[in-house]
C-alpha cells in the first residue's frame, strides 16, 4: 500500500488524468471554440417540419375513406387539423362517419405533452371505459389508447396516440426515447398525435366497436408511415 | 525589505502543483461553455420550460464550489485505494463518452460525473466527506429531461389544487365549477396545466432548504432534516394553492392586469422570492438550539 501513497504513483495518475482530460478538450471542446457554437445548443434537425406543417392546415388522404370537410383549428393553444371522413361505399346504410385529429410537431425543440387532455378540455364530455388497443402497420407496431367519451348530444369511441416512423404510442416517454436513441445517430423521429372520434349508438358497449375503429386507423398509421414519416 | 518579504505570501514554483493546476484548466475549459449555456438559458429564459426547473443552480453551483474550497486543506489529507482509482478511471470514462455525445442531457451529466470521477481517482471515496454535498447540489442543478418526462403523471396533483381552489373559491362566495383539472368561472374556462401544479417551485424549495440546511449546520440532525423538508413540501403545496386560486379568480373576473402580473411578469419571482424568505425565516425560528444547562452552573 505505501507505493500507491507515495508521490510517485500520485504523479503518474494526475499526468494520466490529464492527457485523458487534454484529448477530450482537443476532440470536443477544440472546434466548439474554433466554430464559435457548440453542437449540443440544439438537437439534430427535423427534416420534414414542411410537411408536417402541410398536415396540420390540410389533414391527410386516407385510403379507402372520403374527407367530406377539413379545417385547421387552434385548440388549447396549438393548430390542430380536424377532418371528417366517411367511409367510401356507396351504400347508404353501412356507410360510416368519423373524425380525425391530427396534430404534429412544430419546430425541433417540440415535444409531445398534453394533446390529449388539450383534447378533453375542447371535448368537455365524460369518459370511461379506457383501454389499449395494439396493431401492426407495415411491420411498425404501434399501441393506442382506446376509450368511450359521451357528452349531451353523443357517444364516441375515441382512438388516441402518437406515431412516428418506428412505433406508435399514447405516452410521450414512449416516443422520448425513441427520439433520444435516433438522436445519437444524428437522426430525429419527428411525431404526429392522432386522435379518431368513432360515433357510436348513446352508452353502448365500447368492445362492439374496437374493430371497426381499428380498422380505420390502419390506413391513417399507414398513410403516415408512407408518406410524412417515410426514410426517417 | 526582509520583513515586508515575509508578509507577503511566498510563490515556490516547486511546491505549487502544476499538474492538478492543469487539470483544473483543462476541466474549466471543457466545461465553461456548458456552463454559460446553462446561466444564460436561466437568465434569459430562452432554452426550455425544462431548463429552467433547474436555475436553483444559480444559487447552488457557486454555493457548491465555495463548500469545496473552504475543505480544500481537509482535501489534501485524503488518498485513494486502487478500488479507488478503479473507480474513478469508471466514472471519467462514462463522463468522457457522455461528453463527446453532444446531445445535451448527456454532455450536461457528463459534468457531475466527470468531477465525481476525478475526486474518486485521486483522492479516493474518503473525499467524499467533503465533496458529496457539493457534488449533490451540483447534480441537482444539472439540467435534464425529468420534468418533462414526469408532467404526464402529475394530473392527480393538478386535480387536487384545481378542486381544493374550487372549495376555497366556493367558500368566499364565487360561483365556480370545477370538473378534474378544469374550472369555469363568469363563462371562462382555466386549466390547471401540469406545469401549473407547482414541481418548480416545489424542487426549487426543496433545493433551498438543503442549502439553508448545510449553511445552519442542522443537515447533520437527521431528525430536524426531515422535519424542516417535510415543512417545505407543504409550505410549497399551499402556497401553490393560494397561487392558483388568485389566478383562477383574476381570470375569471376578467382582471387581465392582475393575472398576467402573477403568472408571466415579476409577479412569479415576487411569489417565489416570499416563500423562500418564509423558508429562511424558518429555518432560524425552528431551528433547535442547545439548552443552556443551568443546573449545572447554579446547584
Amino acid at each position: 500500500m505505501a507505493s500507491l501513497t507515495s508521490s510517485k504513483s500520485d504523479r503518474i495518475l494526475q499526468i494520466t488524468l490529464l492527457i485523458f482530460l487534454s484529448i477530450l478538450l482537443a476532440v470536443g471542446t477544440v472546434p466548439g471554440y474554433l466554430a464559435g457554437k457548440w453542437q449540443w445548443q440544439n438537437p439534430p434537425a427535423v427534416k420534414v417540419l414542411g410537411e408536417l406543417k402541410q398536415i396540420r392546415k390540410q389533414g391527410i388522404e386516407i385510403p379507402g375513406w372520403r374527407t367530406t370537410e377539413q379545417k385547421s383549428m387552434i385548440l388549447g393553444e396549438h393548430p390542430w387539423s380536424i377532418q371528417t371522413i366517411e367511409s367510401a361505399t356507396k351504400d347508404a346504410i353501412t356507410k360510416d362517419t368519423a373524425t380525425v385529429f391530427l396534430f404534429t410537431q412544430n419546430g425541433p425543440r417540440d415535444q409531445p405533452q398534453v394533446e390529449w387532455s388539450d383534447l378533453d378540455g375542447v371535448q368537455r364530455w365524460k369518459r370511461d371505459s379506457d383501454s389499449q388497443q395494439s396493431f401492426i402497420v407495415n411491420q411498425v407496431p404501434v399501441t393506442a389508447r382506446l376509450f368511450r367519451a359521451w357528452n349531451s348530444k353523443r357517444t364516441y369511441a375515441v382512438m388516441q396516440w402518437y406515431a412516428w416512423s418506428e412505433g406508435g404510442h399514447p405516452e410521450p416517454s414512449h416516443w422520448f426515447f425513441a427520439d433520444r436513441l435516433a438522436q445519437f445517430q444524428g437522426k430525429r423521429q419527428p411525431w404526429i398525435a392522432v386522435s379518431i372520434l368513432l360515433p357510436m349508438e348513446p352508452l353502448d358497449d365500447l368492445n362492439k366497436y374496437r374493430d371497426k375503429i381499428t380498422a380505420l386507423a390502419q390506413p391513417i398509421e399507414s398513410r403516415l408511415l408512407e408518406t410524412t414519416l417515410k426514410s426517417q | 525589505m526582509q520583513t515586508l518579504r515575509s508578509t507577503v505570501p511566498s510563490f515556490d514554483p516547486k511546491r505549487f502543483p502544476w499538474i492538478l493546476g492543469a487539470i483544473g484548466l483543462v476541466l474549466t475549459l471543457m466545461y465553461a461553455p456548458l456552463l454559460g449555456h446553462w446561466v444564460h438559458g436561466w437568465v434569459k429564459k430562452s432554452i426550455s420550460i425544462e431548463h429552467e426547473y433547474f436555475s436553483h443552480g444559480m444559487l447552488g453551483i457557486p454555493f457548491a464550489g465555495y463548500l469545496v474550497w473552504q475543505g480544500r486543506s481537509k482535501l489534501a489529507q485524503f488518498s485513494a485505494s486502487v478500488t479507488d482509482q478503479l473507480l474513478g478511471m469508471g466514472l471519467c470514462t462514462t463522463a468522457g463518452i457522455f461528453y463527446m455525445s453532444n446531445l445535451a442531457d448527456f454532455v450536461s451529466l457528463s459534468l457531475p460525473l466527470m468531477l465525481a470521477g476525478v475526486a474518486m481517482l485521486l483522492k479516493g471515496r474518503s473525499s467524499f466527506a467533503v465533496v458529496g454535498f457539493p457534488l449533490l447540489l451540483l447534480l441537482f442543478a444539472t439540467p435534464n429531461e425529468i420534468p418533462y418526462l414526469i408532467a404526464p403523471y402529475t394530473a392527480p396533483l393538478q386535480i387536487f389544487i384545481a378542486g381544493t381552489a374550487g372549495v376555497i373559491l366556493q367558500i368566499l362566495g364565487i360561483p365556480v365549477t370545477v370538473d378534474q383539472m378544469f374550472l369555469y368561472l363568469n363563462g371562462k374556462q382555466v386549466e390547471v396545466a401540469p406545469y401549473c401544479a407547482g414541481l418548480k417551485m416545489l424542487f426549487t424549495s426543496l433545493y433551498v432548504a438543503l442549502l439553508l440546511l448545510d449553511w445552519t449546520g442542522m443537515l447533520r440532525s437527521r431528525k430536524f432534516t426531515a422535519f424542516f423538508l417535510a415543512g417545505t413540501v407543504i409550505l410549497s403545496v399551499t402556497g401553490n394553492i393560494v397561487r392558483n386560486t388568485l389566478l383562477i379568480y383574476w381570470h375569471g373576473t376578467g382582471q387581465d392586469g392582475l393575472f398576467n402580473w402573477l403568472h408571466d411578469s415579476w409577479g412569479g419571482d415576487f411569489y417565489s422570492a416570499g416563500l423562500l424568505g418564509i423558508l429562511v425565516w424558518a429555518i432560524g425560528h425552528f431551528e433547535p438550539r442547545p439548552e443552556p444547562r443551568q443546573e449545572t452552573q447554579n446547584p
